[in-house]
């Protein structure tokens, strides 16, 4: 008996699984902004598939993790995206996937959070950091988050006089009902 | 006494130092028949087992040297003086270009224009030929080739080569790259607006020589003067084969729809000329000819492309076919080629084109706004400033470019689906069209590679992607209606964005 209650009560203190939630995100465009001749080009990249942790005991995030698919890049003008999916940018063929995985998650307060991601594109991996919040309403969750790259760091094009290095990413992810 | 001494030794050594930097040693010359160099400054053709092959530096070195002498100017025929074939007769030919006269880059310079100016082809203007000239320029004057205010033909000169020896000169480089202006003002560099083909044609076929051939040889001459400019043996293709369509009697009218800003170009294809490319920024241009299948690293390849042009890759191999035999003595080569301080000067004379400014103005709104769409469609892309040009090559629909290319060459990987034909079919293809630069397009009259469009709106005219569409400039024999495709950019925008957008381009 004394044996069997230790063991419900180590289950319940360590909480493996029980009090963890991994609820899938519904699929929103990652919103991207870079400066074209000076000029904001506004695009987006779809195909997100991922997932978010959640503690259920404390309701904050554990891990959260997602790729997206460069192949549906749209920055509005067609030879762009067609230019944008070949070899010296996003090479989809090679590179089918972008990965984003989250290695730390640090409260700042309530709904606010700062984590550390590692970002995959093509063959080149980076850890970045990103703040973001987290709000729910019901059962359903919504992550915001921004940040920018140097997409040079990704051997996404070459260094030019007109296109900016400075990629601006927006993020909105929705969870579906948990 | 000492200090005197002292500032005259040291005025004098100045005097030396600056002069040491202005004054161009004759070392300093690059080396242009250097085969290796030769090989890589071209692409590789589409269809890689061909490969191009050059004749030994040593031939080349035996070639004979062409002379530049003064030449004279060629009026419509009436319009000359009185007396002026006489008086040309009776000169002595004067040589112009002196190697060891050229001291300052200024010298080169003003060398270099006799150079562009020098013609590469003569035509005997002798009594019978003179006999004929009134009815020829009535040919000609029939096709749009007149003479400026003082009754001249520019481009067209008369030659004094030998004493007594009158000849019409042609097909300098400056007949197809300058300009006449409405003013009669002569824009060097320009995209020419001189009909060189439609004038040279009317000449060949109006020499009493010709005229008095058979039928029959008259389209043997036809056939070999195609196959000699065109012939490219590893392609079946309409572009290989289209001057076999023509019968005897089609040859005088051959070369009728040729109209100003495109040339017949040899290597390309009969009956798809291209359009004529002007040549500002020339030392920053990275490619050469619409495929880009020269590359430019310097002035020394600039220097191959102009010898290559007039006209020493006829005697260039292409895998098992050469277009002009090689004379077993390369000194009996009788068309010559330019000497390397020619082409030396030829360069430095392109490099010292000055870009003309659009003398139409804009309204400022107007121009802001066209520039805001300019970089809103994305056409700062590839047009990107300075130069309005990216300075890249892009893949034509049927070539994909090997992955050795993006190492080696400046890809920008997108089709923009143009006629892919001289980029496949040629002797000059490569798989690839350079990205143009925009700087000079108010000049132009002949768009895309085959001009087949007149203006900058043509360009943004969805109408033309239609098969009844009529090309409102060149279009090939016998043909009415055709869809000119490609380059779809702009189409979509309202009739005052595409007005701002022509007028942002036409101010570059």
């Amino acid at each position: 008996m004394k044996v069997a209650l230790t063991i419900v009560l180590f289950l319940i203190l360590s909480c493996p699984g029980y009090c963890q939630n991994e609820i899938a995100f519904v699929p929103t465009p990652v919103n991207f902004i870079i400066k074209n001749a000076g000029l904001k080009v506004n695009g987006f990249i779809e195909g997100l598939e991922g997932f978010i942790l959640m503690d259920s005991q404390t309701g904050s995030p554990i891990k959260i993790e997602g790729t997206i698919e460069p192949n549906t890049i749209q920055t509005g003008i067609t030879l762009r995206d067609n230019h944008l999916k070949k070899t010296d940018y996003f090479n989809v063929k090679e590179f089918p996937k972008i990965r984003m995985t989250s290695t730390s998650i640090t409260k700042k307060g309530k709904g606010k959070y700062i984590g550390n991601f590692d970002l995959v594109i093509k063959d080149v991996k980076k850890n970045i950091e990103i703040p973001f919040t987290l709000s729910s309403k019901n059962n359903m969750h919504t992550l915001k988050g921004e940040f920018s790259i140097n997409r040079l760091d990704f051997n996404l094009g070459e260094k030019s006089i007109v296109l900016s290095d400075n990629v601006t990413v927006k993020i909105e992810f929705k969870t579906a009902s948990e | 006494m000492k200090a005197k001494i002292f500032v005259v030794l040291t005025s004098l050594l100045s005097f030396v130092l600056l002069i040491s930097f202005t004054v161009i040693r004759i070392s300093e010359i690059p080396k242009v028949w250097d085969i290796e160099q030769l090989k890589s400054m071209h692409l590789p053709y589409p269809d890689t087992s061909v490969k191009l092959g050059f004749f030994s530096e040593d031939y080349y070195n035996k070639l004979p040297e062409r002379v530049s002498y003064k030449t004279y100017p060629f009026y419509m025929p009436g319009s000359e003086p009185k007396g002026y074939y006489d008086s040309l007769a009776k000169l002595e030919p004067v040589e112009n270009f002196e190697e060891k006269d050229l001291k300052t880059e200024a010298d080169w310079i003003k060398a270099g224009q006799l150079i562009y100016e020098l013609p590469q082809n003569f035509n005997r203007l002798d009594s019978a030929m003179l006999a004929n000239l009134p009815a020829i320029a009535k040919k000609w004057q029939a096709t749009g080739i007149h003479a400026n205010r003082k009754g001249i033909i520019p481009f067209v000169v008369i030659s004094v080569r030998k004493k007594g020896t009158l000849e019409i000169g042609t097909f300098s480089c400056g007949m197809c790259h300058t300009k006449q202006m409405p003013d009669d003002q002569l824009l060097y560099g320009a995209q020419g607006n001189f009909v060189g083909d439609r004038f040279g044609n009317i000449l060949a076929i109006s020499n009493p020589n010709f005229e008095k051939l058979s039928l029959e040889n008259k389209l043997k001459v036809f056939y070999n003067f195609n196959q000699r400019l065109y012939h490219t043996p590893w392609i079946k293709n309409e572009y290989q084969e289209n001057y076999k369509k023509l019968k005897a009697e089609d040859i005088a009218t051959s070369y009728y729809g040729i109209l100003p800003g495109v040339q017949s170009r040899g290597g390309a294809s009969f009956d798809h000329p291209i359009s004529i490319p002007d040549l500002y920024n020339l030392k920053d241009r990275k490619y050469l000819d619409k495929s880009g299948h020269n590359l430019n690293r310097g002035i020394e390849d600039i220097m191959r492309y102009a010898t290559l042009n007039q006209t020493l890759n006829l005697m260039s191999s292409y895998g098992d076919f050469m277009p002009d035999p090689r004379p077993p003595d390369p000194s009996k080569y009788t068309v010559g080629k330019f000497s390397d301080a020619q082409l030396y000067a030829l360069a430095k004379f392109l490099y010292s084109i000055k870009t003309p400014k659009n003398p139409q103005k804009f309204p400022a709104k107007l121009l802001q706004k066209g520039k805001t769409i300019f970089v809103e469609q994305g056409c700062v892309t590839c047009h990107t400033p300075p130069l309005y040009t990216n300075n890249k090559l892009t893949p034509v629909d049927g070539f994909e470019s090997p992955r050795s290319h993006f190492k080696k060459y400046d890809i920008f990987d997108v089709s923009v689906g143009t006629d892919p034909g001289l980029s496949l079919y040629t002797r000059r293809g490569s798989g690839y069209y350079k990205i143009p630069s925009l700087i000079g397009a108010w000049n132009r009259t002949a768009f895309l590679h085959d001009g087949h469009l007149a203006t900058l709106e043509d360009m943004f005219d969805s109408a033309r992607l239609s098969p009844d569409y009529t090309p409102t400039h060149f279009r090939p024999l016998g043909v009415a209606q055709m869809a000119v495709p490609g380059h779809t950019f702009g189409m979509e925008l309202k009739p005052e964005d595409k007005k701002a957008l022509v007028a942002f381009i036409k101010s570059l």
